[in-house]
């Protein structure tokens, strides 16, 4: 009885997550997708090419391309919306419907997917839904931005020497960015480590997509490298729009000789409620910090 | 008073108790480790019978369990194609695992699985408990076959095995591109094919329209669901890749609902483009869905005004981009371009004149581009950027970042 539930909970899950989920394709691998119409932005009509990149221009806070131009309602959706900060590019795009609308010859729809990026390699992706008039120039008419959270994160990892790192508690630097430089420039290089007895650090990971309110980013500290357990207990976390920074503190020996075993630092993931029942938590980053040598 | 106290104490715990049972392997589950996947294959290796492959597999034990499942799938032709793990934990030497199990056969149909098994390693890993379920992906592949009614008639269809009916179809069917549309009418089987395995009680149904994807026609028909595979067969006449186009609409009944599968055209994915540049003065010559000369210049003079790189070959971009174009955009976008730079393209009237190619010119000249005075995807991507200049790569408004590479520590499964 309780397979039979199980299974039917499960199934419907997938439904409702299969459609157009290319997190599900991935983990599915047969199961078919709509079309796409282009998969960059080099491959699309170019007008549609010019409004998706006019978009993500105005998300990242840059000026438009030229010939675009967009309506007063389309540029407040754009300049308000939460989800980008000022300095993210358009890194890929790709479309997935274009289509003539209206009687007029040149109202159009274009929707898709963008994905942004910053100068530190923050990720954040979005899918939109423009109609728009060609014309000697474009006109942007109405936009739909919805957030997309359907990749595991990049994660980057930083092992500061806790004397370096003077983090008060509730006291961490204002953004993502600003936190992103004071330890890197606090950082040790793991070229420049000098095997020797252990210290304090402190350990740094960046998950480097925008993740889902909901979804979860944790830290474990583990003698193996496999699997997600670990001890958890002192790591703290601060997210910043959706931005996760992990920290946990812990007394090593860095590439120390003498160790016979290892310390390994995981970074994991769980997706949000955006997956459906699939909230599989996933390794994102294994950092080997006292490595044998 | 004490019965509804009874009452909502059992619901609570009810409700407790499922929400436990839905988030603990959620929460518990650790679906990278290895032992995880060999389970998997295990399991899907059995269920096939590929037995030379279950016993590759050293860790696991090829024990009562296993063996007893052979039966499981009665095709001999399916072969495993992969498994997802759901969920895996593992304490004390024994676990379980669930997840969902494909295997494909050589005409490329797949049956889901979803398996949940319970688990206990000693020197190898050995499976106590294996309940097998199917499961059903609610977007099924299809395939269709236009067989000239000569070669095989409805008739001779009904009461065919799926996989004798797909064989049959597949031998006496008209390729889909590269074939001179019919001079006239003529009678054909149209046959469609789910090639996912679908519940026992879906059906399938097929609709000639003269509307791409819409469920009413005149002519549809109901077809057969044998054992999950469905297929359906519509007897038909008309003139392949030549007159009015018709659509053969795919449906599943699903409960109560009517779902779109999939809907193909009598017309070629060429014929439809040559059409499309027939209608806009593209001059492809005949449209009868053979790939000619003129054909493919006129598709390459298209793209040029696209300024999409230019092959000669038809695809469902180019046909959508066709559709939805009645003149070119691309170049008023590079005339208003110019123009806002301080280059003199002439009127903006969308025509590639003259004067909009020696303003091409220049800016090409004024970048160090190669100067050839023509459009393309290159040179509308240099012009978006130029007439919007971008700041500096930045993290912050206004802040200057480094990322510091040199400093991360290396990440042992690379990048994600």
């Amino acid at each position: 009885m309780i397979t039979k539930q199980f299974w039917a909970i499960l199934t419907i899950a997938m439904i409702a997550m299969l459609p157009g989920c290319s997190a599900t394709r991935q983990m599915m691998g047969v199961v078919a997708s709509p079309e796409l119409v282009a998969e960059s932005l080099e491959t699309m009509p170019p007008d549609a090419a010019v409004v998706a990149r006019a978009i993500g221009n105005r998300l990242g806070g840059d000026a438009l391309p030229a010939a675009v131009r967009l309506e007063p309602a389309v540029d407040r959706v754009l300049n308000t919306y939460p989800g980008i900060e000022p300095g993210f590019r358009v890194r890929s795009a790709n479309l997935c419907q274009y289509t003539k609308t209206g009687t007029g010859s040149a109202a159009r729809r274009a929707a898709g997917r963008l994905e942004l990026q910053d100068g530190l390699g923050r990720t954040a992706a979005v899918t939109f839904e423009a109609d728009y008039d060609t014309g000697p120039r474009t006109v942007v008419k109405k936009v739909r931005i919805t957030p997309l959270f359907d990749t595991p994160p990049e994660a980057i990892c930083f092992v500061v020497p806790a004397q370096a790192a003077r983090l008060d508690k509730g006291n961490l630097p204002r953004s993502f960015a600003a936190f992103y430089q004071y330890m890197g420039e606090r950082a040790l290089s793991p070229q420049a480590v000098v095997p020797g007895g252990a210290s304090d650090y402190v350990m740094a990971v960046f998950f480097l997509n925008r993740m889902s309110p909901s979804a979860k980013a944790s830290l474990a500290v583990s003698s193996t490298p496999a699997g997600i357990q670990g001890y958890a207990k002192d790591s703290r976390y601060a997210d910043y729009n959706g931005w996760r920074v992990g920290l946990v503190a812990g007394r090593l020996a860095l590439k120390n000789p003498q160790s016979t075993s290892s310390v390994y630092l995981k970074a994991v993931y769980t997706p949000g409620k955006e997956a459906g029942f699939f909230k599989i938590a996933k390794l994102v980053g294994v950092y080997a910090l006292a490595q044998r040598e | 008073m004490k019965t509804d106290f009874r009452n909502h104490l059992h619901f609570a715990l009810v409700v407790c108790l499922i929400a436990f049972w839905l988030a603990a392997p959620a929460l518990a589950s650790d679906v990278n480790d290895p032992r995880a996947r060999q389970l998997a294959l295990a399991i899907g290796y059995a269920m096939s019978g590929q037995q030379d492959c279950l016993s590759a597999i050293e860790e696991v034990e090829t024990g009562a369990v296993l063996q007893r499942i052979d039966e499981k799938l009665a095709d001999p032709d399916f072969y495993l194609a992969g498994a997802y793990i759901h969920s895996f934990t593992n304490t004390n030497a024994k676990g379980c695992l669930s997840g969902l199990i494909y295997h494909r056969d050589g005409l490329s149909r797949i049956i889901l699985t979803g398996f949940k098994a319970a688990f206990r390693e000693d020197a190898r890993l050995a499976i106590t408990r294996l309940d097998l379920s199917p499961t059903y992906t609610p977007t099924p592949r299809t395939s269709l076959y236009f067989v000239p009614a000569e070669k095989a008639s409805a008739d001779s269809f009904r009461g065919l095995a799926f996989k004798k009916a797909l064989l049959k179809a597949n031998r006496h069917a008209i390729p889909s591109e590269g074939r001179r549309g019919d001079s006239r009418p003529r009678a054909y089987t149209v046959v469609a094919f789910m090639m996912d395995r679908q519940p026992p009680d879906v059906q399938m149904e097929i609709v000639q329209s003269t509307i791409s994807g819409s469920a009413s026609g005149a002519r549809r028909h109901h077809g057969q669901n044998q054992d999950g595979w469905c297929y359906t067969i519509l007897p038909a006449t008309f003139a392949y890749s030549q007159g009015e186009e018709n659509f053969f609409n795919i449906f599943l009944h699903v409960n109560k609902n009517l779902w779109l599968a999939n809907t193909y055209s009598t017309h070629s994915l060429l014929m439809r483009t040559q059409q499309a540049l027939a209608q806009r003065g593209y001059d492809p010559g005949p449209v009868d869905g053979q790939m000619g000369a003129q054909t493919r210049r006129a598709i390459e003079r298209f793209q040029k005004q696209q300024g999409l790189p230019m092959d000669g070959q038809p695809s469902l971009a180019l046909l959508a981009l066709l559709r939805a174009t009645d003149w070119p955009p691309a170049v008023p976008l590079v005339q208003t371009s110019l123009t806002m730079l301080g280059y003199d393209p002439g009127p903006i009237d969308g025509q590639m004149g003259r004067q909009t190619a020696g303003a091409i010119r220049a800016y090409q000249n004024a970048c160090g581009m190669s100067a050839d005075g023509k459009l393309s995807a290159g040179l509308l991507c240099h012009l978006a950027e130029a007439a919007g200049p971008l700041p500096a790569m930045t993290g912050g408004q206004g802040l200057r970042v480094k990322r510091f590479t040199a400093k991360m520590w290396p990440n042992m499964l690379g990048t994600p």
